[in-house]
């Protein structure tokens, strides 16, 4: 056996092909019924791979080979995350949620698909997209070239644990990863950190982690109130994560936040965040003063506030010893009581909105 | 005594008797009864590695669920009934029965006729979407859409009030269908216990 080459060969190309068609073969009758761009991605996808099957990666350049290898370990990717995506694997309850917040803070939403991969890891909650932008245009660039193909969709990824895909009190810590993202989008943290002139210091790597878990902190708060900071007390106690504040200093703020007290750094990081965006970080939750689920049935959501207020109110029960609901039920069936209650509350919300539309739409035509 | 509409809607107004979604009021709502959903979850029984389900309580066997594949649709879409199979589902509407009302289910003559019944009561006080075993006798498949009218709902007050809490409850404020839980049967120790016990009866 000849020491292996550095550069990529059309035989460990071929190799890497090869497994991708192994995952297409599974991949090829899947349904995505929620979602009509994840189709659209899909079957975009399907197609470049036929057209890539064709080609005679031998005959190619090194320059072509490694283009190749970039589109293939691309689509490879975004076949992981389709594969989780399907209707009976997404739970595309907590899903519609998140793009309910994704609307209140992209402007071209249609562009991006939200696709989600099931995690064997208890803790595993994450929204991965490409950190650097040009990534996308060059794999948009290089279908276009090569294949005749247009891909117009950016893709999303978000990570959760498989036996926790529908557990609603914990789902409340994907709201802080999405802020990630949107500081990302808009570069919030970075303008924190320049107007405390702190961007060029040595320390700014540090200073940068810092502020941007406060603020995807305070962005949750927005929507899920006091709700993971109940979790991620849970999450980092007796164990902080090196990088990141100190807990009770992040609890502090979004407690500063939702009260509105004087804090330095929560001022900076609301000024930095309209700066950026146009948009205020303000409170975006509603709840009901009692809460349907305390007799047992689910909470008629009207309005986009109260869906994420959902999250508010089953934490309020699980977090009340006195409730009765506490008192009435063992704590494993509470559990799954309140991730019911929750799950059917946000299905019947958006059903009936679509439901309405319809209805509206054929009387007008009629 | 048997809930005609105008009684069924003041129990609706009066939010004793609550039916989450109740999409469309008007169509739903009969002289007698009210018709229910196709939900949009499915556990469809297949053919797997044991040689047959046991429902003795037996510790050791393995759990029942491992008999069914789980399955989701979205309203709109279909699912395909095979003829002889057994399909739990649920209901779309989660529903809330007042203390003193019980309901009778049934398949919807419309679909009855293409080979599916379906009896069943529920008790006064139960709370979640009804799971239902549903089997096509027919010989043919039959696709159904997800959010159909299948069932239809009768509705019966009695003299005095249940409390539906008071007892353990195996099926509570389910949103998807359960497989059976026969097997948690708390008298099937005292059942296999009168084996050795009792002499032979004729």
């Amino acid at each position: 056996m000849k020491t292996p080459n550095l550069e990529i060969t059309p035989q460990n190309l071929e190799l890497r092909f090869s497994q991708l068609l192994r995952v297409t073969d599974k991949l090829k009758s899947s349904k995505y019924s929620d979602s009509k761009k994840k189709e659209k991605l899909h079957q975009t996808l399907m197609v470049a791979i036929t057209k890539i099957d064709d080609c005679n990666f031998c005959g190619l350049s090194k320059t072509e080979l490694w283009h190749h290898h970039v589109l293939i370990e691309r689509i490879f990717l975004w076949l992981e995350y389709l594969v989780d995506s399907t209707i009976n694997q997404t739970p595309y309850e907590i899903m519609n949620c998140l793009e309910l917040v994704l609307a209140d803070w992209i402007d071209d939403l249609d562009n991006y698909v939200l696709l989600t991969s099931l995690s064997n890891k208890r803790n595993d909650f994450a929204f991965h997209y490409d950190q650097d932008p040009s990534l996308l245009i060059e794999i948009r660039k290089l279908l276009k070239q090569y294949y005749d193909i247009d891909l117009e969709l950016d893709v999303i990824r978000i990570i959760l644990p498989k036996f926790l895909s529908h557990d609603y009190l914990t789902a409340v810590h994907l709201y802080h990863e999405l802020a990630h993202f949107i500081d990302w989008k808009y570069s919030v943290t970075d303008q924190v950190l320049f107007k405390r002139g702190l961007l060029f210091r040595k320390d700014a790597d540090e200073n940068k982690i810092k502020y941007q878990e406060h603020f995807a902190d305070i962005f949750a708060a927005q929507y899920v109130d006091r709700a993971s900071c109940v979790h991620l007390s849970y999450l980092t106690y007796r164990k902080p994560n090196g990088k990141h504040p100190p807990t009770r200093i992040r609890i502090e703020l979004v407690e500063n936040f939702l009260d509105e007290k004087e804090s330095m750094i929560v001022s900076d990081i609301k000024k930095a965040t309209l700066s950026c965006t146009r948009r205020p970080l303000k409170k975006r939750f509603k709840t009901a003063g009692i809460s349907d689920f305390n007799n047992l049935i689910p909470i008629e959501v009207r309005a986009p506030e109260e869906l994420h207020g959902l999250f508010i109110e089953a934490w309020d029960i699980w977090q009340n010893p006195k409730s009765a609901l506490r008192k009435n039920f063992k704590r494993s069936d509470l559990y799954r009581i309140l991730n019911n209650l929750v799950e059917k509350s946000i299905s019947n919300y958006f059903l009936t909105q679509a439901w309405e539309k319809k209805y509206v739409s054929d009387e007008i035509r009629n | 005594m048997y809930l005609t509409k105008s009684a069924i809607e003041k129990l609706l107004d009066n939010k004793q008797l609550i039916i989450r979604p109740l999409l469309d009021k008007q169509t739903q709502l009969g002289e007698v009864s009210l018709d229910l959903r196709l939900g949009q979850d499915f556990l469809v029984s297949y053919l797997g590695r044991d040689v047959s389900i046991d429902a003795t309580g037996e510790t050791r066997n393995r759990p029942l669920h491992i008999f069914f594949d789980e399955t989701r649709r979205i309203v709109g879409e279909a699912f395909v009934f095979h003829p002889n199979q057994v399909v739990l589902c649920s209901t779309l509407e989660y529903i809330r029965l007042p203390d003193n009302v019980f309901m009778s289910l049934t398949t919807r003559s419309s679909y009855s006729r293409l080979g599916f019944s379906l009896s069943t009561v529920v008790q006064p006080g139960y709370c979640g979407c009804i799971s239902i075993e549903l089997t096509n006798t027919g010989n043919v498949p039959v696709k159904v859409l997800v959010g159909a009218r299948l069932l239809q709902a009768r509705f019966f007050k009695m003299e005095s009030s249940t409390k539906y809490l008071n007892t353990d409850r195996k099926y509570l404020c389910q949103v998807r269908p359960q497989v059976s839980k026969a097997p948690e049967d708390t008298e099937f120790k005292i059942l296999k216990s009168l084996v050795n016990t009792t002499p032979n009866l004729p």
